[in-house]
Formats: structure tokens, sequence, C-alpha cells
């Protein structure tokens, strides 16, 4: 898992949001360091899921571009984009019947890494499971290690913990924090600013609101997070 | 287990297809004394049974291909060919050359099929695209077949005596009309399909996951509804030509699989699902031809509906059961 040629992800007078509709950001730049861990907070409905997949290339931007190792990110196949960002949804997948095991496969073919990586970052019990019949939480872990095994420079989450309790929540977040330590950028969406409070971990903060992104200071407390966020209204 | 019983089921039925039907062949004299083949027996084995024989077996292996590919891409266990309005489609382009009398021949009919229901096909992914969700969807399908459905039978009441008798003979369907070129072509079709869908295969895993992860993964969702409108829609489209409307394999072949088998990764489902399926469709002529004494035996979607149907319910019951 070592990434040493990590790369910043660059926002290049980005707007995103949706044809016919006023966009969510609105000629936005904005650089997320090379590595680390990041965090993007807003409120429901402020565009930080459609912020997240526009950045990673999931959603075309209304206009600008989202470069990575200088190249912009939606002009890359399918095939090479997902060698460059890993994406998590914020809904783990329920209906799949594919086993743990099988579901890492198709992230990557080797074998011995899967099952070390499942060790590290999940339980290795699970490898034979299928991932209907792990609970959210543990599935969501499952996402994210497939995540890690697409072996990218980035890692977007989408509001990952959306459907998590607490326990689940912590757990996550411990992996999140691990991956980004060892230098893969890992870059997470949510409206909770209880689950960042107190992070010591977290390299930045980056606010969704009024169609702009503002960075937040990482040491501000949790009523300097509302009052910007009064601002924001 | 399962591949070896399929595999030696398919053989026996081959050969039993091949071997038996209204007029006995001298088998007997031909193996132990090695009498040559009249002209008319070997008329009856290369152009009628044998032909038959392969029209089941493709058209069993691609309608059930088609139902688990529809299944995988909806997320949704009740997605076939016939319930999504497919197979109308077809129907609706075959009533316009049949009933409104538009063109002729095989060649027409063929073609009427096929863009029948490529169009429909299409006109669900675009209806796909705008509704996310798989129950509106499966509602869209429904009333795509009310709609098509009262169109035909429009086109029914205003057909003259001799076409309107066409028109329901090919609705019952049946292996045992195609030639020996609609067999070669059924058969290149699936086979190709099937080659194209195991190219698919990691996608389609990758798809059990959700649309964005599978995005996310490298999947080019484009490519990727495109290919699966293709393959439905020509392997519909051409089956339903050459058979009729055929019922409920292509929905109850991908869950008998899945009642077979423990595995999920469609490097087994396309394969075994497309073994099966060629398996159910030859049993099922057996019921049609066994009906002897009849002059036209048991309509080929009487037999379907008689197995499929308790087929599809068994499963949901078992299934239900597993999941409490």
């Amino acid at each position: 898992m070592s990434v040493s040629h990590n790369e910043p992800l660059i926002l290049d007078d980005l707007s995103a949001g949706y044809k016919g509709r006023p966009p969510v950001l609105a000629h936005v730049n904005h650089q997320f360091p090379s590595k680390g861990l990041h965090v993007i907070i807003g409120r429901n409905g402020a565009g930080k899921s459609t912020l997240i997949r526009t950045l990673a290339g999931l959603q075309a931007p209304l206009s600008g571009s989202v470069q990575l190792n200088a190249t912009s990110l939606h002009d890359l196949p399918a095939n090479e984009r997902a060698q460059r960002v890993a994406f998590v949804s914020s809904v783990p997948p329920r209906t799949s019947e594919l086993r743990v095991h099988e579901v890492l496969a198709l992230a990557s073919g080797d074998e011995e890494r899967n099952r070390s990586m499942l060790q590290a970052a999940g339980d290795p019990s699970w490898w034979k499971r299928r991932l209907q019949e792990l609970s959210d939480g543990e599935a969501q872990r499952v996402m994210f290690i497939r995540a890690l095994l697409q072996g990218t420079d980035w890692i977007l989450l989408d509001e990952p913990t959306a459907f998590l309790d607490v326990p689940a929540r912590l757990a996550l977040w411990r992996e999140l924090t691990a991956a980004a330590s060892k230098g893969v950028g890992v870059l997470v969406a949510t409206h909770d600013y209880g689950e960042i409070q107190g992070h010591a971990e977290i390299d930045s903060i980056a606010m969704v609101g009024n169609h702009r992104l503002r960075p937040l200071s990482v040491r501000a407390s949790a009523s300097d997070w509302t009052a910007a966020l009064m601002v924001e209204l | 287990m399962i591949w070896l019983g399929s595999f030696v089921l398919l053989t026996l039925l081959v050969f039993s297809h091949l071997a038996w039907g209204t007029v006995p062949l001298p088998w007997r004299s031909w193996f132990l004394d090695g009498a040559p083949m009249e002209s008319m027996h070997k008329l009856i084995l290369w152009d009628v049974r044998m032909p038959r024989t392969a029209i089941a077996m493709a058209a069993g292996a691609g309608l059930s291909l088609c139902g688990l590919l529809l299944q995988t891409w909806f997320g949704n266990p009740l997605a076939g060919p016939s319930v999504l309005g497919v197979s109308s489609g077809a129907g609706m382009g075959v009533a316009l050359v049949v009933l409104a009398g538009m063109a002729g021949g095989w060649m027409a009919t063929t073609a009427a099929a096929v863009l029948g229901s490529g169009a429909a096909l299409v006109l669900i992914l675009f209806v796909a695209n705008r509704f996310r969700g798989a129950a509106s969807l499966l509602i869209f399908g429904l009333m795509l077949n009310y709609v098509l459905g009262a169109l035909i039978t429009v086109l029914q009441a205003e057909a003259d005596q001799a076409a309107l008798q066409q028109f329901v003979f090919w609705g019952m369907g049946t292996f045992g009309q195609g030639t020996v070129e609609a067999a070669w072509s059924l058969g290149i079709l699936t086979c190709g399909a099937l080659l194209g869908a195991w190219m698919m295969r990691r996608d389609l895993d990758a798809w059990t996951l959700g649309a964005l992860t599978a995005r996310s993964m490298g999947v080019n969702d484009r490519r990727f509804r495109w290919a699966i409108v293709w393959m439905s829609g020509l392997l519909t489209g051409g089956i339903t030509a050459v058979c009729g409307p055929v019922a409920f394999l292509g929905l109850a072949t991908p869950h008998l699989v899945r009642l077979l088998t423990r595995e999920r990764r469609h490097a087994v489902l396309i394969p075994l699902t497309a073994i099966v399926g060629a398996n159910l469709a030859l049993l099922a002529d057996w019921g049609v031809k066994g009906m002897l004494g009849m002059e036209h035996g048991w309509p080929l979607n009487a037999v379907l509906s008689l197995i499929g149907g308790p087929m599809v319910v068994w499963v949901l019951v078992t299934k239900t059961k597993s999941a409490v």
C-alpha cells in the first residue's frame, strides 16, 4: 500500500451540478493536498454528493475540470479513471450475493494481498461470507477495503457512515485514518460535525454551501463551525 | 456435480429428441446392419428433428441468458424479457407484418420481431435513465404490455381469418416451425451473446454492488447498458420471430440456477444458465411432443407456464423462508 507518487486533487474553475438547475458549486478553485485525511462538510442538500461524485469522475462537471497528476479526470476512460480514484457510496450494497473474497477479487487479482488487507482493515472471518449477510457497517468496511485494493492515489467517500450505528462509524473512521496515515489521499463528505469534532488526524476541512467551497480551520471548535454555518445561511 | 448432471441430461435430451418422434426411424438397422438412409428418413432427421432440437436449445439458452442479464442490470429478480414488454414489442412487430399485412415471408417476420423488441428495449432504456427506481420500471414494462396488447387486439379485430389463425398459432409458441437456416441463425446469435456476456462477467459482478460503485471500479456504464440492450433485443427478437413469444424461460431459469448452485459469480452463472435453459426448453418440448394423438400437441407456452408458474412460486416461497 505504499503510494509514493501521490498527487494533489485540483479543482480548476469547477462548476458542478445538474444541467437546467442552479449549480451546486460555481467556478471553484481549490486544492486537496497530496495525501492525508480530508473532509468536505455541509448541510443536507448543500451539494456534497454532487461535488464528491464530480471529483470521483462519476458525474460530468458543468464547466471547469478536476485535475489529478496533470490530467483531467473526466477525459479518462472509465477503466483508467478507476486506477486513479476509488469511490465508496453512502449506501452499502445490500442485495449483492457475492462473497467478500469475490468482491475483493474484482479490485485486485492478488489473493494474498486481498487476504492480508481484509485482516488488517476488516476481519478475516468475513472472507467467505456473502456481502448480503454482513451488517451495514461490515459491508461498508468491505467496500472501503475494496477501494483500497484498487490501489489508487485517492479514495473518495460520500457520507460513508450515513447508515451506520455509532460503533460501526468509529470502526470505519479508524480505518480511514489508518489508510490516510499510510499515504493514501482520503476525502470524506459528511454532514455530521460530531463525527469530525476533536478528531486529531484530520488534515483539512472544506465547507460546501452557497455555491462555494470554503476552507475551515482544522482546529476550529464546534461553535466556530456553527458560526461559519450560520454565515452561509 | 451440477455441471456433470446438466451435461448428461442435455446429451440424453438431445439424442432422445433426435431418436423419437411421430415417425419411427430405423436406428437399429442403421447401426447394426449398416443399412443406408432412405431420403425420407434423412429429411426427417436433418430437416425436421435437427433444427427443432437446435432451435429449442438456442432459444432456451438465449432467453435464459437474457433473463439473467436483465435481472442483474435492473437488480430485480422479476425482470425478464416477457415482463419488461420486450416480447410484446416483438409481438407488435409480428402483428403488423402478419395481421396488417405490411409485408410477407420469414425474413419480414424476423426483421419485424427484432425491430419491435429493439424498440421496446430502447424505450425501456430511456425510461430507466429517467426513473431510477426498479419498481417504476417494472410497472412501465407492465403498462407497455397492456398498451401493446390492446393495439394487437385492435389489429386482430381488423384482420382476416387466415391471418388471425396464423397469428394465434404464432402466439402459442413452438420450436418446431423453424428451418435449418433459422436454427443456424439462432445458434450463432445465442453463441455470440453468450460470448459477449462472458466478456462482461466482471462488469456484471461489479454491477451487483450498485451502479455508482461499479462505474467507480471502471465499468463503462454507457457501453454496459447498450451491450445488454442489444444482446437482449437481438436474442428476444430473433427467438420470438422463430418460436413465437416463449413464456417463462427467461424469468425462471436464472432462479432455478441460483437454487441449484451457491455460486453467484457471473463466470459461473452465465454458462450454467445457458445449459439449464437449454435443458428446460428440451424438456418442455417433450411435453409438447408427448401429447400424441392430438394434431398439434399441446402449445409450448401452455407447457412452459404449467411448469414455470409453480416453479417460480416455489422459488419465492423457499427463498422467503431462508431469508427470515
